[in-house]
């Protein structure tokens, strides 16, 4: 019994072929990986053309020194998205009238963009979707609007980031309207992007915690906002809800709009939650109560260290800490110490 | 008799050409898959604004939790590092897992530590804690000292310290891109089932290192380094990111990995009775999520990356591969009960028989391979022909794969700026099958004889420490902090 390969030998003719693809598969991946060097490389020198070609005039436009003609004349036909992407960078960076020129300058080269939207891939969409909103949002609301409702949840929440980074409260409340549909992203920035229009979102997301018939997610998100913004009015509503809610999550947001804005009248609302089966509502309850209840006391931290969860004690030391009650907090740790 | 020896010896050059060919094909694959995975990723960088979305207050807070032991030498730098990292809301917690030498006073006067009060909020079981340390001036900064107990015990000690809902666990001497964290922590925003992240591993040797930052990239001098930088650039843009296509992320790297804090603590935290104990927590939160039908992911992310040296001597090589090895062993024999089980999914069914048959078993066939090849050869049963038809095939495989990662590479984060680097990579990518290859299979051949022994511990190493001040690597031996990344 041999392992002999001869020529003409139809294995051996199967292992060329085998070796004469390999080697044509390795060369033109060497091929492709300098290729794609010769480009990454051109591409960088094209950059730093374009910016020392572009820089002086737009520094130009931004003082009132020169038309935004004499800039749109240095761009040529096949640079339009590379000045779009250029123009981007500012816009991020800008605010106010310097803003408002960028946005100006860039008008006349969002219109194919934004004609090619449907056309092409979620990346493709959602970078035009984001590109839109910083340049052009006056101009393409509605397209912007209408990309909260697109299949893919990079194009949704590159919309709903553009319309919260807007300040409108009215366009964030289309984003507000729409939160179940992000479920999958982060609660925690969610409301945080929400909260970033400022304190005129406060109303509508009042409204959208206190609808029964809400998402809970999507109302402990609004709640959780509401903090962020240290909302003083949604802390009477909150604690009227606290009785009759049963979803943990919305309770624990719940407990965290009053840990940062309750007065001590909530404490009766929070104090039958103490003893809720689920650490987290107990930690944020007893939280809460430490920061509001100025008789907080030794036979408190007994309760407070007798916990079976060590959030407990953590979230009640973190939310004293806050307060500077720093005695309080000494003696709690000094109590812990001994356990 | 002689026939019977040559009938197993012939069926040996067999199964070894059948297992070369499936590992290939898996490789192949993996590296396909990837190609259109990171350019689909890059475009998505370029739709969502990094910064932005993690300008705000949404971003979660986030505990860096870095065991050392015997780092007096770098320490301070690795610490300071770790401090400027860009992120909006994060804690560092260095746990001194007993250090001999003095990690803790250099610590304790560079960050002008003072003992204070850190409650647990976990309550896994580890060597005892002396005391709990924060800095005056960097609030943020914590470092726990307390008994030595290796790695995982160090990491456990951390996480029953950590109070955020991420917690990041980093060896104390790699370095980190300074948006590593932003970029690591982005799974967990758009998916909130995401429970776990594991970022790129990079060769920081040959690199320039200035105030604990990688400012310029290139390959290492020593030719054992490059061939471990292509190695990784294979392992983690072709193998990992194939891998995250089919949602069967197995390993991530314990040099740099983000986990959700409570389902880390839910299962235990890390296992001390292992030497893999970073591939071993993440088949065990896979088994975990799959066994109580919780709705998971764990993902791999190509752009952050951490960066740490690597061995530049066959012998310390040698230890690394050989605690791979046995670290990789040690996890599948516990967890086997999950190979070819449907309620494992694509893990049981996909990710768990290749590690088992191609990575656990690889080696062993590997060798067995070359032997009963050379058997052949030798006595004149198989024909120079047939030796250089499989010596090409080889090769030719192996350097569409590694080339296949140096394209890869290009495509998407393009880090070794120099062109000559580039041909270098691609040259190694042939030079390899010649001698390294077969070396790395033979030490993990010997860590599988390690692990039947039961052999455990990490072993002596000892490396070359980054430089911080200067615009160069620097040459000052010290000993390895126990924790080396899984390639």
């Amino acid at each position: 019994m041999n392992l002999g390969l001869v020529t003409g030998d139809p294995l051996l003719l199967a292992l060329l072929f085998g070796v004469v693809g390999l080697l044509s598969v390795a060369l033109a991946l060497v091929g492709t990986a300098y290729r794609l060097r010769v480009r990454n490389n051109r591409t960088q020198r094209e950059w730093e053309r374009r910016e020392v070609l572009w820089d002086p005039a737009l520094l130009g436009v931004l003082a009132g020194t020169a038309p935004d003609q004499a800039l749109h004349a240095l761009v040529a036909a096949a640079d339009r998205f590379f000045f779009i992407d250029y123009l981007l960078r500012y816009a991020r960076r800008l605010d106010g009238d310097e803003r408002a020129t960028i946005e100006r300058i860039a008008a006349p080269y969002l219109a194919p963009l934004a004609a090619s939207f449907t056309k092409r891939d979620d990346e493709f969409r959602a970078r035009a979707v984001r590109t839109l909103g910083l340049l052009g949002q006056r101009d393409y609301r509605e397209l912007i609007v209408g990309a909260l409702d697109d299949p893919s949840d990079l194009v949704a929440m590159a919309a709903a980031r553009s319309l919260t980074q807007s300040g409108s409260p009215d366009l964030a409340t289309a984003v507000l309207d729409r939160l179940p549909r992000f479920h999958r992203w982060r609660p925690s920035l969610l409301a945080s992007m929400l909260a970033r229009v400022g304190p005129d979102m406060a109303p509508p997301l009042r409204a959208a915690f206190q609808n029964p018939d809400g998402d809970p997610a999507a109302r402990a998100v609004a709640v959780e906002a509401l903090t962020e913004l240290n909302d003083l009015e949604a802390a009477d509503p909150a604690a009227a809800l606290l009785a009759g809610t049963t979803d943990r999550n919305l309770v624990v947001a719940l407990l965290g709009l009053l840990l940062a804005t309750g007065r001590t009248e909530h404490l009766s609302a929070i104090r039958p939650l103490l003893d809720a089966p689920e650490a987290p509502v107990r930690a944020r309850a007893f939280a809460a109560v430490a920061r509001l209840d100025r008789a907080f006391s030794a036979a408190d931290i007994q309760r407070v260290l007798a916990d079976e969860s060590p959030w407990v004690p953590i979230r009640v030391v973190e939310a004293l800490e806050a307060v500077g009650a720093t005695r309080l907090v000494a003696q709690i740790n000094a109590a812990h110490r001994l356990l | 008799m002689i026939e019977a020896a040559w009938k197993v010896v012939l069926w040996l050059n067999i199964l070894v050409l059948g297992y070369f060919l499936l590992l290939n094909l898996t490789y192949l694959t993996a590296s396909v898959a990837a190609f259109s995975e990171l350019r689909r990723h890059v475009r998505r960088l370029k739709a969502l604004d990094l910064d932005d979305l993690l300008s705000s207050l949404g971003a979660p807070p986030i505990t860096m939790i870095a065991p050392a032991y015997n780092e007096e030498a770098t320490c301070v730098e690795s610490v300071r590092s770790l401090l400027t990292l860009q992120y909006p809301s994060f804690e560092v917690i260095i746990v001194n897992d007993g250090s001999r030498d003095g990690t803790m006073s250099r610590l304790t006067a560079a960050f002008d530590l003072e003992v204070t009060d850190r409650m647990a909020s976990g309550t896994i079981k580890t060597a005892e804690v002396k005391a709990i340390y924060t800095s005056r001036t960097y609030r943020n900064l914590w470092v726990i000292d307390k008994g030595n107990g290796g790695k995982a015990d160090a990491l456990n000690a951390g996480l029953n310290r950590c109070r955020t809902p991420l917690f990041c666990a980093i060896d104390a001497d790699s370095l980190l891109d300074r948006d590593a964290l932003s970029r690591i922590v982005r799974p967990f925003l758009e998916d909130r089932t995401t429970i776990a992240a594991g970022g790129v591993i990079r060769i920081a040797n040959g690199c320039v290192i200035r105030d604990g930052s990688v400012v310029e990239v290139g390959l290492p001098k020593s030719l054992l380094a490059q061939l471990q930088a292509l190695e990784y650039l294979r392992a983690f843009l072709a193998g990992r990111v194939g891998w995250e296509t089919v949602g069967s992320t197995l390993i991530i790297s314990g040099a740099f990995g983000a986990f959700r804090r409570d389902l880390v603590a839910a299962v235990g935290g890390y296992d001390t009775r292992t030497v893999g104990e970073d591939m071993e927590l993440v088949v065990r939160l896979h088994r975990y999520c799959r066994e109580r039908d919780i709705a998971y992911r764990v993902a791999f992310v190509p752009d952050p990356a951490a960066w740490t040296e690597c061995p530049t001597s066959l012998r310390v090589l040698k230890r690394q591969r050989d605690r791979w090895q046995r670290g990789l062993i040690e996890t599948l024999v516990r967890h086997r009960s999950m190979l070819f089980r449907r309620r494992y999914g694509r893990i049981g069914w996909l990710a768990y028989p290749y590690f088992v048959f191609l990575e656990m078993l690889g080696p062993v066939i590997e060798v067995a391979g070359y032997l009963a090849f050379a058997a052949t050869v030798i006595s004149g049963r198989g024909s120079p022909l047939y030796f250089a038809a499989f010596l090409l095939v080889s090769v030719g495989l192996g350097a569409v794969l590694s080339v296949a990662a140096v394209a890869l590479e290009e495509l998407s984060f393009h880090r070794y700026p120099k062109t000559k680097d580039l041909t270098r990579l691609i040259w190694l990518g042939v030079f390899e099958s010649f001698g390294y290859r077969q070396l790395t299979s033979w030490w993990r051949l010997v860590g599988t004889w390690s692990a039947l022994r039961g052999r455990r511990g990490w072993g002596k190493m000892d490396r070359v420490g980054f430089a911080t001040t200067a615009a160069t690597t620097a040459l000052d031996p010290r000993p390895l902090t126990p924790g080396q990344p899984k390639a």
